[in-house]
């Protein structure tokens, strides 16, 4: 025993006590990025979305949009005397927003709910892959709702697709169920300040229904109308043309930036203003 | 409780309620905006199919705004005791020396009449923008509709709001039960353009005979006695089911401890 | 002036050249103003100076505590230090790292870890809300789920773990807010009133995590507003009030300022509030403070003199009915409700309670 070590106070007991192992931890490498952008993403579904159970899920992300098909076939076919194939496909697309837009919003407007924002913020976590992380489930839910809408309206109300343009539709889907939850990340990131997200997200709903050609083809809306029909998402994905899927994938990404630079803008103000609950 | 008084109290929590909504985003655009979005994409669709005459339009108007009043029910009423379980007031309320039955019936009527206050937005709407003009052609018996239709759905309301405290996620439900009411109870599409086998449904439905009491007195050739008198039995046989259940779901609750249940 | 070494030891430094005299957590002359707004009709913009100056610093391996009441300024220094929150003036440094600047090298440095029950996602187990903290500190997968383990045998939640969150007890919630900070091995650890809601059992628990944690070489900045658990747990108090700290320094050092001191405790039913201003003008009382009972008023009276004054202080009480009546030494307790009673400006302290 050295002179040094006597001098030292005595070795207390409790140390034994805190037996944890070692951990490495490096937030800022590519792979920790990429967990918190795909595992991470997945996980807040179950921590976030309000419908993520059975006895909400089924009543509001199936039986809702069953119902709302049948609606719009029989108002569709009556009032324009179209067929009601034209209005079971648009709408079986629009319901893919669902999951988008509520979920989004739910996703950002929960994180208040539970107060976990400010132990969010005070994390070292890549913001961009944050972020993006949350889109993935939500796309993934607004794929599955609607590939179940289009197959009830291929079956009971006569929706057909060309085999030779089941790619460009899928592609199509893929896209628009993209921009949906763009939207509904901007949506809920504005939401974050304002008092009642659902009403934006209802908001966004009822006007896809209106201006995006689900059940109006744009081209008979009034101009005025089509110039916020070519700014929604939604609009390009349904016409199912090449050139158009890929404007609708730009207005997509472009809600994305948005929603991401407002994020970004809302963290560092909320520093500076105490805002976001952070105080 | 002398029947003034009870009216008394039916009538004050009727207006405290429509403060409350009035008070919230989500019943606003329910009841105000979103039937505004259904008359217009309503109104450029008979366009579309049936030129757009001036009956065609009021008929729209009137079926997007008794949309509105079902949304409007749906969600008022059967989040009216989920709400207050969830606030921690319905083991008050239920402990007040006031019959619970009553305030019940001040709340849901208050969310019914919020609701047809949303008509009225609706025919403006219709007016102003697409020229729709205003006729009744029973201007006399359009009171009564209205009235007719308003305690039917406000007993229907009652209804509503005991069934959903069976279930514990009630807004669930009534993210489900909006569309298959607008379709079966005929507000936009008329009910011979549905099959045979639903129209029993159709029959025992509240918006059903409120919506063709108002239509047969402003669009209509003859008076609508049946629908006004279909309101009125429904109304009766639909509080007489609301109280039974009551009295069942609070008893449960009471069994159950779940009055302050979130 | 001549540059001495005690003022060379305050120039910042960055982690590796750091030397045993750096400190881990730097606050200098911290100002924290919130812009607010009161009135609902005519609203009137209203600045509250939450926090109006506070200097310390914390040494690696120590375990400090920020003693205050409700609304002290306890939370809001807290949270510029874990860069929640930027400072309306002066700057601060956790392991060297500025919080304003870099802030990045300081969360990850940091553990928080909340006081209460919120702030935790309810409908997932216990076990999910770690493993999704983990992944935003980085955690090394491979390392992750024995990490993980151990926290929950350290905190006590071994085989709780699976059930969802909106099933714990508040004592439960609070022992995973501190697994949750400990998850990527903090070097500074940041908790904020930690034992507010638990048990005597479960908060004497605590503070045996805290100190194993403080005895593994942890530096801990703990706020409290219970004298006992900051006497019992920190190496050294700062005391913070309306915004100032007010005094700091060990336990015995705080208790020195009232050291010679008698504290005479008389209970009294129905006192009037002229007994007690006679009490206030006797040249011997330094303080009076009363604590209401249900039927009576305790009367506190700091005293330089010995036991001996009791008898002078029942005479001025006149004809008031008495009780209980104790001479003793002073306390902790005793010297911090001298230091805040004195330090009070009352409505700095309403409008520091307004803000919560």
């Amino acid at each position: 025993m050295t002179l040094a070590s006597l001098c030292d106070e005595p070795m207390t007991t409790t140390a034994a006590h805190l037996s944890l192992p070692p951990v490495t931890a490096d937030p800022g490498s590519l792979r920790a990025a990429w967990r918190i952008f795909w595992r991470g993403g997945l996980m807040s579904y179950g921590m976030l979305f309000n419908w993520a159970r059975p006895s909400i899920y089924f009543p509001t992300l199936i039986g809702g949009p069953t119902f709302q098909l049948l609606f719009f076939a029989a108002l569709g076919s009556y009032a324009a005397g179209r067929s009601p194939a034209y209005f079971a496909l648009g709408n079986a697309v629009q319901v893919s927003a669902l999951a988008g837009i509520f979920g989004m919003t739910m996703a950002i407007a929960n994180e208040r709910w539970f107060s976990t924002l400010p132990a969010i913020l005070a994390t070292p976590a890549n913001r961009i892959a944050l972020f993006a992380g949350r889109f993935l489930p939500f796309i993934a839910n607004g794929l599955f709702v609607s590939l179940y809408a289009i197959a009830f309206g291929v079956i009971f109300l006569g929706v057909r697709f060309e085999a030779s343009t089941l790619g460009v539709a899928g592609l199509a889907l893929l896209v628009t169920v993209f921009s949906c939850t763009a939207i509904g990340a901007l949506q809920g990131a504005i939401s974050l300040r304002l008092r009642d997200g659902l009403f934006g997200a209802n908001l966004l709903m009822l006007t896809f229904l209106l201006f995006c050609g689900v059940n109006i083809p744009v081209a008979s809306l009034p101009a005025w109308m089509q110039v916020i029909s070519n700014l929604l998402p939604f609009t390009h994905g349904l016409a199912q043309v090449g050139g158009l899927i890929s404007l609708e994938a730009v207005i997509g990404v472009a809600y994305a930036v948005a929603a991401f630079a407002l994020f970004s803008y809302l963290e560092r103000s909320a520093r500076a203003n105490a805002t976001l609950d952070v105080r | 409780m002398s029947a003034g008084r009870t009216l008394r109290l039916i009538g004050y929590v009727t207006w405290f309620n429509v403060r409350m909504l009035l008070v919230s985003e989500f019943f606003v655009l329910l009841t105000f905006i979103s039937p505004l979005i259904f008359a217009t994409l309503a109104f450029f669709l008979f366009r579309l199919g049936h030129g757009g005459s001036g009956q065609t339009l009021l008929y729209a108007a009137l079926g997007s705004g008794m949309m509105g009043v079902w949304s409007t029910t749906l969600f008022g009423c059967g989040g009216a005791i989920a709400w207050q379980r969830w606030e921690g007031t319905l083991e008050l309320l239920v402990n007040a020396p006031t019959r619970y039955d009553f305030i019940l019936a001040g709340q849901t009527f208050g969310a019914v009449i919020f609701g047809f206050y949303g008509i009225v937005t609706t025919i403006v709407w219709g007016m102003v923008l697409f020229g729709m003009p205003l006729q009744a052609t029973f201007p006399l018996v359009l009171p009564l509709s209205l009235f007719a239709a308003v305690i039917s759905l406000g007993a229907l309301g009652m209804l509503i709001a005991t069934l959903f405290v069976l279930y514990r996620h009630a807004n669930a439900l009534g993210n489900l039960l909006e569309y298959p009411i607008w379709l079966v109870a005929g507000l936009l599409v008329p009910l011979t353009r549905l099959p045979d086998w639903i129209q029993p449904v159709s029959w025992v439905l509240a918006p059903t005979w409120g919506m063709e009491a108002i239509r047969g007195a402003t669009l209509g050739d003859a008076p609508p006695w049946l629908a006004i008198g279909m309101c009125v039995v429904l109304a009766g046989a639909y509080y007489v089911l609301a109280r039974v259940v009551l009295v069942y779901v609070l008893d449960k609750a009471r069994r159950d401890a779940s009055l302050a249940l979130r | 002036m001549t540059g001495d070494l005690a003022s060379l030891s305050h120039a910042p430094t960055r982690p590796g050249s750091a030397s045993a005299e750096a400190p881990a957590i730097e606050a200098i002359d911290l100002v924290r103003i919130y812009h607010t707004h009161v009135g609902v009709i005519r609203r009137r913009p209203l600045d509250v100076e939450a926090v109006r100056g506070v200097t310390f610093d914390v040494r690696p391996g120590e375990l400090f505590g920020l003693l205050g009441p409700n609304g002290a300024g306890k939370t809001t220094t807290i949270k510029m230090l874990i860069t929640l929150l930027l400072p309306t003036s002066g700057s601060a440094r956790v392991m060297g790292f500025d919080v304003v600047r870099e802030t990045t090298e300081v969360r990850r440095r940091i553990g928080y870890v909340f006081g209460g029950d919120r702030g935790l996602y309810d409908r997932v187990s216990g076990l999910d809300n770690l493993r999704y903290f983990a992944e935003l500190y980085g955690v090394d997968p491979r390392q992750r789920d024995r990490r993980i383990a151990a926290l929950l045998e350290l905190v006590g939640l071994t085989g709780r773990e699976k059930e969802k969150v909106e099933g714990y007890s508040r004592g439960m919630r609070q022992r995973l807010h501190i697994a949750r900070g400990l998850l990527h091995d903090p070097e500074v650890i940041f908790m904020d009133e930690p034992s507010i809601g638990l048990d005597p059992i479960g908060a004497r628990e605590l503070r045996q995590t805290v100190r194993s944690l403080v005895d593994a070489g942890k530096t801990v900045l703990l706020t409290t507003h219970y004298m006992f658990e900051a006497d019992a747990l920190c190496d050294r108090i700062a005391v913070i009030n309306d915004g100032h700290i007010v005094a700091s320094g060990t336990g015995s050092d705080l208790k020195s300022a009232v050291l010679n001191r008698t504290i005479v405790e008389i209970e009294t039913f129905g006192v009037a509030p002229e007994a007690i201003d006679r009490l206030r003008r006797d040249p011997e009382v330094i303080a009076v403070n009363t604590e209401e009972r249900d039927q009576s008023q305790i009367l506190l009276i700091q005293s330089e003199r010995g036991p001996e004054i009791t008898q002078r202080l029942l005479g001025s009480l006149g004809d008031t009915r008495v009780g209980k009546v104790v001479a003793r030494e002073p306390t902790l307790e005793d010297a911090y409700v001298h230091l805040i009673a004195s330090t009070s400006s009352t409505d700095g302290a309403d409008r520091a309670a307004a803000l919560g």
